[in-house]
């Protein structure tokens, strides 16, 4: 048991050692009023219960006085206890609302005095400050008087064998309350029905926050209560201690976060709701896709892949194909995709790429043992291409060569375009790029290699690569033809005129 | 005669110009990404096929009238080189257009290996 002493204590208020078993005596919720005068008053007073509001007048001046206020003793657990001292110099001061607390140096407090000079004009205009003041907290004003004035009492919530917390103001003593420490202390017990305050059955592990003072303490995750319930008027206990300092002090609490683990009931989980999910769901819209609108294609139409079967290709597939995440593809799906528009038109004479030369008799018998499979009027034409194919393949006359065919021939002017150049009445060009026997850049590499190279710089270089891998190899096919000249007309020429022969 | 002459040195010029773009090539294994400045030195060199051209023509229609001629000698010696494998049934005349049908290959190569806004396209193309 605890009990803190006043430290200016008289001889007149030697009565008041005793308090601890007065106390006792009456239980919790008493109001004590210790000055020896008033005795008769608290004899009168010890079996009626007190509400916490008293008559003005009544509190005699330059007392000691112990105050407990609250209603229904035994079962309101929530009592405060408090003892201000008040000497002849002293004015007892007893505040039982945690607000004057946190306003405790508001300029309000001067108007709350104990009256001792009510009845000069500065009394008047104290006690007129003092109306006011409980008009403002929503106390009745008039004969009543808070108690406690300069003695906020804060209650801490929290198991019934914490003590309370009395915050001490000018002029007044400490006070400390009772706790289960005190064996003998009469403690109520709460029970759930109790309809006067709303009381949540404290379930240990579920949904338990930390309080302020605790290092891991997140006053976000501060739970919301409810108080509507408990501050309705409509409440019996409400209305019967509408100015109870009691009822004030056990919401004061509101705004003070809670120092102990609190219990958060079900209802005031801090999972969002459902509907909380919606409003607050980052998602982002759902694509609308119009039937007007057609898919992007994953190919450029001005771009057309060109590729060419790699018949002689049988390296190994590098590690490209090994890498993670890629797809390794069958030869067939390979070449199914790397099929251009080309293909399958004449698929059999760009195969040898730039040479452009002529099929060989035994493709074209080939051709033909093809061609036996056919209707009799593809056949005919198919006969007629053959025939075609053999004339142009007939050596034409050199004078039949002109500057001019030559300049509106060849490669198409658009390189992407696809188209293949014309070489038909170039049977020299188609000669000599047959004479060089190689392919294309492409066949030079790898699989492997290429589909590298492919990612890292791209279609249109790929294409360029081509395109210089042929002019390095027609270049060396020209040097090589011009030698020829040289070695089989030339050089005998000037040997017989060197001779003199011709 | 003179006519071979400036094809001998047109094949001088080839030569060097197939020797470069190979070293180009072995320098550059496998993506050639800078061939023009390889090619540059050559650009005015190709003067060489002017007098070879002017006298093209020409002396093409003389070797075809000597090659008709069963008298002439030329001719015969003509005939006789053509039936060459090497030849591959190419006459002389035909072999005198290369220079020419090259010359017209270099603007279609150049378009595409060169990329746009190089100063050596611009240059070939008159720009």
């Amino acid at each position: 048991m605890k009990f803190a002493h006043a430290t200016h204590i008289g001889d007149r208020n030697q009565p008041v050692l005793d308090e601890p078993q007065r106390f006792r005596e009456h239980g919790v919720g008493r109001v004590f009023v210790t000055n020896p005068a008033s005795a008769l008053m608290r004899e009168d007073s010890r079996d009626i219960p007190q509400t916490g509001r008293y008559v003005s007048g009544e509190l005699p001046h330059n007392t000691r006085s112990t105050s407990r206020a609250s209603n229904d003793d035994e079962e309101d657990p929530y009592t405060i206890v408090a003892v201000t001292e008040s000497t002849s110099d002293h004015e007892s001061r007893l505040q039982s609302h945690s607000e004057y607390e946190e306003d405790r140096r508001s300029p309000h407090r001067q108007g709350i005095s104990d009256g001792s000079d009510r009845d000069t004009p500065k009394g008047l205009y104290e006690e007129k400050k003092h109306n006011d003041l409980l008009a403002k907290l929503g106390l009745s004003s008039g004969d009543s008087r808070s108690v406690g004035l300069g003695l906020s009492v804060v209650h801490r919530e929290g198991e019934g064998g914490e003590s309370y917390r009395v915050g001490i103001a000018e002029n007044c003593v400490r006070v400390e309350s009772y706790g289960v420490e005190d064996p003998t202390f009469p403690r109520p017990t709460i029970k759930s029905d109790d309809r006067r305050i709303p009381y949540h059955e404290p379930k240990l592990g579920l949904n338990k926050i930390q309080g302020p003072l605790e290092p891991a303490y997140d006053p976000r995750r501060h739970p919301r209560v409810d108080h509507s319930a408990s501050q309705s008027s409509s409440s019996p206990f409400a209305q019967r201690h509408e100015n109870s300092p009691t009822l004030h002090s056990y919401h004061s609490h509101t705004s003070t976060p809670p120092e102990s683990p609190v219990e958060i009931p079900p209802s005031a989980s801090m999972t969002p709701k459902k509907n909380d999910r919606k409003r607050k769901s980052h998602r982002p819209p759902p694509l609308e896709i119009r039937k007007d609108e057609h898919p992007t294609t994953l190919r450029s139409p001005a771009i057309i892949v060109q590729e060419i079967p790699r018949e002689d290709d049988h390296g190994p597939r590098d590690s490209l194909a090994n890498k993670p995440g890629t797809t390794v593809w069958t030869p067939v799906e390979e070449e199914t995709f790397h099929r251009s528009p080309w293909e399958g038109t004449r698929l059999e004479d760009y195969g040898r790429d730039s040479t452009f030369s002529m099929p060989t008799e035994e493709e074209g018998a080939a051709e033909w043992s093809e061609a036996e499979s056919l209707s009799p009027g593809a056949r005919k034409l198919f006969e007629g291409l053959q025939d075609g194919k053999h004339q142009s393949s007939t050596h034409p006359r050199p004078e039949q060569i002109s500057l001019q065919a030559t300049t509106q021939q060849g490669y198409g002017d658009n390189p992407g375009d696809g188209s293949l150049p014309n070489t038909e009445g170039y049977p020299n060009i188609r000669r000599g790029l047959a004479f060089e026997g190689a392919k294309t850049w492409k066949g030079t590499l790898s699989v492997g290699a290429y589909d590298n190279l492919f990612e890292r710089h791209g279609m249109v270089e790929m294409k360029r690569q081509d395109v210089i891998w042929e002019l390095c190899e027609t270049e060396m096919a020209f040097v090589k033809s011009l030698k020829t000249i040289l070695r089989l007309f030339v050089q005998p020429l000037r040997s017989s005129v060197a001779s003199g022969e011709m | 005669m003179k006519l071979f002459d400036w094809l001998d040195d047109i094949v001088q010029l080839h030569t060097q110009i197939s020797s470069a773009l190979h070293l180009a090539r072995s320098m550059q294994y496998p993506v050639v990404l800078h061939i023009a400045e390889h090619l540059r030195p050559f650009v005015p060199r190709l003067e060489l096929h002017l007098p070879y051209l002017a006298r093209l023509e020409s002396v093409t229609e003389e070797i075809d009238k000597m090659t008709r001629d069963p008298e002439s000698d030329f001719g015969e010696f003509i005939r006789l080189q053509s039936s060459n494998p090497e030849c591959e049934n190419l006459g002389l005349s035909s072999f005198l257009l290369k220079p020419v049908q090259r010359l017209m290959k270099y603007p279609l190569f150049f378009k595409v290996s060169l990329p746009v806004g190089c100063s050596f396209g611009c240059s070939l193309y008159g720009h």
